[in-house]
């Protein structure tokens, strides 16, 4: 995987792992795709998502497509049964898009709200040197 | 020499009947449809492509006629033979060969009637399983399963199953009859088009099923299929689905009302920059048991009519002008009338055989030959009516076997 790096868009803070940074369904789709560990078509993420939950095959394309658009996934065009499609794989691994994700949001959060941020981060650390002592 | 004797050889079988026949009459009404369809200015497609599918039955009246045999007889040199009438003369010399010519006939016929069997059987089944296409419900995509539900209420057909394919490629196509009946969209026409678009090229496939497209086109695959070798066939087929192509554009495009969506689609459809490498088995099930593929279109206009003709004709004034049957009449009779002809000038004693041979006592039978069978293959001899009828009981008769 290249390690590029991941800008999210926001930061849901009811969100859970990378539902958090992604959105619930790009998240089931990326997990989905990490799955597989190879690359994969659009068919089969839906088929493996469609033993869980309802859902649209055009749903799950147009979502591996913003994917693509997000530089998570990429692509290449392959001549397979149905004729030219594409094959999917993970561009980034699971801890490179949360470290690139973190990255992201502490140096935004650094920039604006730079001095709570720090101090919040003293007490954390205090609190945490308290609770190990 | 050898070569020379080998070219004769390839000759003859190329000349045995009823291979230059069947190759002979279909050109020649292939050439006559055409002709009289331009001379009379028929452009109803439904009446075009009827037309065109008598190019496919001719190899059929040719073997009502000359049935195609896996062996035939050939006398050893050109003999002649005097004889009173009615009496059994000693069977020529001759050998029997393998009739080549003949047994393409024969296969063709084999493969054609399995072609169309296959077809009614199994054709859904192939096709979804050699282009991977899954099936989907209302549950599955709504969006596409209540369009093609309202569209086939509008056009008044039973609602279709709908199926999707991962191909990028923008591409719609209707596949099975009935109950089994499935309109198809690539994932690349989903993308590419807008609902407005969508729902013109669903009309235009599910059309198909309302003109009973199925039914006749697995009817033309499998007649193309018995005369494979014949390149009349290929041709006639090509312009026939063609024909059928239009038909679909107008119906579909009168039901919906949306013939700039449609031209708008086609216009997308053609200026996809993919281009895709052939896979055989796929394309072999398509070209079977497909009948109607909008993407394939644009393969179609490149050494036939332009994407322009067909824009042109889609809720155009040529669409609305229909055939005249008296007009049609004229065509079917001149066309039919000049191919009882072309027949009778490519074997001149066989529509007398056909007609004359009825009444037993008329002109002269030679039959008894099969008792004496000097070759591996028993047959019976029948000698030509004489054109003429017979002035005195004694006379006679001179046949020539060569």
């Amino acid at each position: 995987m290249s390690g590029g790096e991941y800008t999210p868009s926001g930061y849901r803070i009811d969100g859970k792992d990378l539902e958090a940074i992604l959105g619930p369904l790009e998240a089931d789709v990326l997990n989905a795709v990490y799955s597989f560990n190879r690359s994969i078509r659009v068919r089969e993420v839906y088929e493996k998502m469609r033993e869980e939950r309802k859902i649209a095959y055009t749903t799950v394309m147009s979502t591996m497509n913003t994917l693509f658009e997000k530089g998570i996934l990429d692509r290449k065009v392959i001549n397979g049964k149905g004729g030219l499609l594409y094959v999917y794989w993970p561009k980034m691994s699971r801890s490179e898009i949360e470290r690139s994700a973190v990255k992201q949001i502490m140096d935004s959060l650094l920039k604006n709200f730079g001095e709570t941020v720090t101090s919040y981060l003293v007490d954390l650390e205090t609190s945490n040197k308290w609770k190990r002592k | 020499m050898e070569s020379l004797q080998t070219l004769f050889e390839a000759v003859m079988w190329v000349l045995t009947p009823p291979f230059p026949q069947v190759l002979l009459l279909s050109a020649g009404t292939l050439i006559m449809t055409h002709v009289l369809l331009k001379l009379f200015k028929v452009v109803e497609p439904r009446t075009r492509s009827l037309f065109y599918s008598l190019t496919l039955l001719a190899p059929l009246v040719v073997y009502v006629v000359y049935t195609p045999s896996i062996w035939i007889l050939r006398p050893m040199s050109p003999q002649l033979f005097v004889s009173p009438p009615g009496v059994t003369l000693a069977r020529p010399e001759e050998f029997a060969f393998v009739n080549y010519t003949g047994i393409l006939c024969i296969v063709g016929l084999a493969f054609g009637a399995a072609t169309l069997a296959v077809s009614y059987l199994f054709g859904v089944k192939i096709v979804t399983r050699c282009r991977g296409i899954m099936e989907v419900t209302e549950e599955d995509e709504p969006r596409l399963c209540r369009l093609v539900e309202k569209i086939a209420r509008r056009i008044g057909v039973a609602t279709p199953r709908v199926g999707l394919t991962e191909s990028l490629q923008p591409n719609a196509f209707m596949v099975g009859h009935g109950r089994d009946a499935m309109v198809v969209f690539s994932s690349g026409l989903i993308t590419a088009l807008n609902s407005c678009e969508l729902e013109a090229v669903a009309a235009h496939e599910l059309a198909h099923i309302k003109n009973g497209d199925f039914h006749l086109m697995a009817v033309i695959s499998s007649l193309k299929v018995a005369s494979f070798f014949n390149p009349a066939s290929y041709l006639s087929a090509s312009m026939l689905a063609r024909e059928r192509e239009y038909l679909a554009d107008e119906v579909g495009s009168r039901a919906t009302r949306r013939s700039n969506a449609l031209k708008e689609a086609l216009v997308k459809i053609a200026q996809t920059p993919l281009t895709q490498r052939r896979a055989i088995l796929p394309d072999l099930a398509s070209g079977l048991f497909v009948y109607s593929q909008i993407g394939s279109l644009r393969a179609a206009f490149t050494s036939h009519p332009s994407i322009d003709t067909r824009l042109s004709r889609i809720g155009g004034e040529v669409t609305k002008s229909r055939a005249d049957k008296y007009k049609v009449a004229v065509i079917a009779l001149v066309l039919l009338g000049s191919l009882a002809l072309g027949f009778n000038l490519i074997e001149p004693t066989n529509l007398m055989k056909m007609f004359f041979m009825l009444d037993p006592g008329f002109g002269m039978q030679l039959k008894g030959f099969t008792h004496l069978p000097i070759a591996p293959l028993m047959r019976s001899w029948e000698a030509s009516p004489l054109p003429f009828p017979l002035q005195r009981p004694g006379s006679l008769i001179i046949i020539r076997i060569s």
